[in-house]
C-alpha cells in the first residue's frame, strides 16, 4: 500500500527520475483492509490500489512478482531472484507478516492468518452455513473475520489469552462495549483462554483443546495473534532494526543509511508530535508516511513526519474509530444503544480517543487533537454537544 | 476538475477533510461527506488528489478536465 502511494507521490511533487515498485505479490497491488471484511463474502474483488492505466501515466514500473531477498546499503543495490537493481534513493515497504502459534504451527491443520488475498481466500472458503470457524485472537483482524463469519451463518469461537478483547490500544471500556455487541451476534468468545493442543482430524478438520478444558471441533483456526515487521530480508544488510524487528528511522523517516527511507507497517521512526518512537499498523498512517516520503525525496523542505494516529475497524453494522494515543486514564461518554465515545487523558490533557458508532464526535476531537491542545472538560463538553 | 463522492461507498472516515478541509466537510446528519465547492483552484486541486488517495473507502472521484 505504502509503496504504490509513495511512487504516486514523487510524480504528484515533481520527481523526475525512474521509479520502480517492486512487489512480493502477483497481479496489481491491492489493499488490505477489505481482506477481513467485504472480501470475506463470495465472488469479492481484491479492491487494487491502483491501474495499470494510471502506473503507466505516472511512468511508474511496476515489477510483479519480484520479491527483494537482500538489500547492500553501500553498493546500493537491491538483490532480487533473478536481478539486482541500483538505486539512488531506496523507500522499504514490506509491510508485516502474521505472527505464528507454535501450538497451530503443524502444516497439516485446516488454519492460517489473514494477511494476504491468498490468506483470505482461504477462509473465505471455508465458512458458511453449518461450518465452524475459530479465531484465535481478540484483535482488530480477528474480531472483524469474525463478524463477517457470522454474517455469513458461521460457527463462530473466538478465542483470546487476555482477559479481555483488543488489550493493545483500545480502552477497556470500549472492549466490553464491542464484547457484548459480538455476543449478542452469537459468537462464542473464550477469553483468558489458550490453546493447549490442535491435532487435525481423518476428514480434513480439526480439533483443539483449550486451556479451560473445553475441546472444540472446527472446519478452520484463523490464527489472528499480531503481526511482525517483514524485515527478514535486511539482517544482512547494514541497516539497523529495533529488537523486534522494525526498520529503525529518525523523525524524517530516513534509516540509518541517508537515502534509505522506511515507511508504513515496518517503520519505527521518531514521532515529533509525541517526542517518542512509535510503529503504526494502519493504513491511514502508512499512507501519510508514503506521501511525506514522496515529497520529501523530490525535494519538498519539511525534515519531520508527524503523525495523529487514526485507526478504524468494521464489525456487522457498527464502526469503531481511534484516533490519538492512549492515556493513564478513560473518561466514558455513552450515548444511545452501542455508541460510545471513550477520551484517553493523562490528568487534564486529552490524548486520544475512541468511539464506537460516533463518526461524527470522533471527527470533532480529531481535528481538534490535530490543531491543539485539549482539556478534559472541553473534550466531553464536545462529546456531549454531539451525542 | 471533476470531483464526486459516491455516497453508497463514503463511510465517514474524514480523512478527505483533512487533506483538503477547504474542499470537504461531513454532514453531521448522515455522517457521510459532501462538497463544499464545485470550483477548484490550483491548491484545492491537489489537495484533492491527496484526499483520493487517503480515503479508505475508495470513495472520491477526480477527473481531471
Ligand atoms: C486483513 C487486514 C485488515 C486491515 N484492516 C485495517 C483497518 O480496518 N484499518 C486500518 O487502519 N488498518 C487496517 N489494516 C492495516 C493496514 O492495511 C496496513 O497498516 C497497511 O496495509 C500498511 O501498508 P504497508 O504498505 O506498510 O504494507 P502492505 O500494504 O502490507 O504492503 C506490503 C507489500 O510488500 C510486499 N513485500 C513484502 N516483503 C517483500 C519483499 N521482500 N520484496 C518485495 N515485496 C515485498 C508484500 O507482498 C506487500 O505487497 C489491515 C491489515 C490487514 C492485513
Ligand atoms: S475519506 Fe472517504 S469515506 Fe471518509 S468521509 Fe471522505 S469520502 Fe467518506
Amino acid at each position: 500500500m505504502a509503496g504504490v502511494r509513495c511512487a504516486h507521490a514523487l510524480r504528484t511533487a515533481g520527481y523526475r527520475d525512474r521509479v520502480i515498485v517492486a512487489d512480493a505479490e502477483v497481479g496489481l497491488p491491492y489493499d488490505k483492509p477489505p481482506l477481513s471484511k467485504q472480501f470475506l463474502h463470495p465472488d469479492t474483488p481484491v479492491r487494487s490500489l491502483t491501474t495499470s492505466a494510471a502506473l503507466a501515466d505516472a511512468a511508474v514500473e511496476h515489477r510483479p512478482g519480484a520479491r527483494a531477498l537482500a538489500l547492500d546499503a553501500e553498493q546500493r543495490t537491491v538483490t532480487f531472484e533473478d536481478s539486482v537493481v541500483e538505486f539512488d534513493k531506496l523507500v522499504i515497504a514490506s509491510g508485516s507478516t502474521a505472527r505464528t502459534l507454535p501450538a497451530l504451527a503443524d502444516p497439516c491443520l485446516p488454519a492460517g492468518n489473514i494477511r494476504t488475498a491468498a490468506s483470505a481466500a482461504a477462509i473465505r472458503d471455508s465458512i458458511g452455513p453449518n461450518r465452524v470457524l475459530v479465531v484465535v485472537g481478540g484483535g482488530f483482524l480477528g474480531l472483524e473475520a469474525a463478524s463477517t463469519a457470522r454474517s455469513r451463518g458461521t460457527v463462530v469461537h473466538l478465542i483470546e489469552a487476555e482477559p479481555r478483547l483488543l488489550a493493545r490500544g483500545v480502552p477497556a471500556e470500549a472492549a466490553a462495549v464491542l464484547a457484548r455487541i459480538h455476543h449478542g451476534n452469537g459468537v462464542t468468545l473464550h477469553l483468558g483462554t489458550a490453546v493447549t493442543t490442535a491435532a487435525g482430524t481423518a476428514d480434513g478438520r480439526a480439533r483443539l483443546s483449550l486451556s479451560d478444558g473445553t475441546s472444540i471441533d472446527c472446519d478452520y483456526i484463523l490464527v489472528a495473534v499480531g503481526a511482525v515487521p517483514h524485515t527478514a530480508w535486511l539482517e544482512s544488510s547494514s541497516l539497523t532494526l529495533t529488537r523486534d524487528g522494525h526498520v529503525y528511522c529518525g523523525a524524517g523517516l530516513e534509516t540509518s543509511v541517508p537515502g534509505i527511507f522506511a515507511v508504513g507497517d515496518c517503520a519505527e521512526w521518531q514521532n515529533p508530535r509525541y517526542g517518542s518512537r512509535m510503529h503504526l499498523e494502519h493504513w491511514t498512517s502508512a499512507g501519510e508516511q508514503a506521501a511525506f516520503v514522496g515529497r520529501r525525496i523530490a525535494g519538498e523542505a519539511r525534515a519531520e513526519c508527524a503523525i495523529l494516529p487514526y485507526v478504524w475497524s468494521d464489525q456487522y453494522q457498527h464502526t469503531i474509530q481511534i484516533a490519538g494515543v492512549p492515556g493513564t486514564a478513560n473518561t466514558t461518554v455513552p450515548n444511545s444503544g452501542t455508541a460510545t465515545a471513550v477520551v484517553h487523558h493523562h490528568g487534564n490533557d486529552v490524548l486520544g480517543i475512541t468511539t464506537i458508532d460516533s463518526p461524527a464526535t470522533m471527527l470533532a476531537i480529531r481535528r481538534r487533537l490535530l490543531r491543539d491542545s485539549i482539556t478534559l472538560e472541553s473534550a466531553l463538553a464536545t462529546c456531549a454537544s454531539i451525542g | 476538475m471533476k470531483v464526486t463522492i459516491d455516497t453508497q461507498l463514503c463511510s465517514g472516515h474524514g480523512n478527505c477533510l483533512f487533506a483538503a478541509p477547504e474542499v470537504f466537510d461531513l454532514d453531521p446528519a448522515t455522517d457521510i461527506a459532501y462538497l463544499r465547492k464545485t470550483e477548484f483552484s490550483e491548491a484545492d486541486e491537489s489537495a484533492v488528489r491527496e484526499a483520493v488517495a487517503d480515503c479508505p473507502a475508495n470513495a472520491i472521484q477526480a477527473d481531471d478536465s
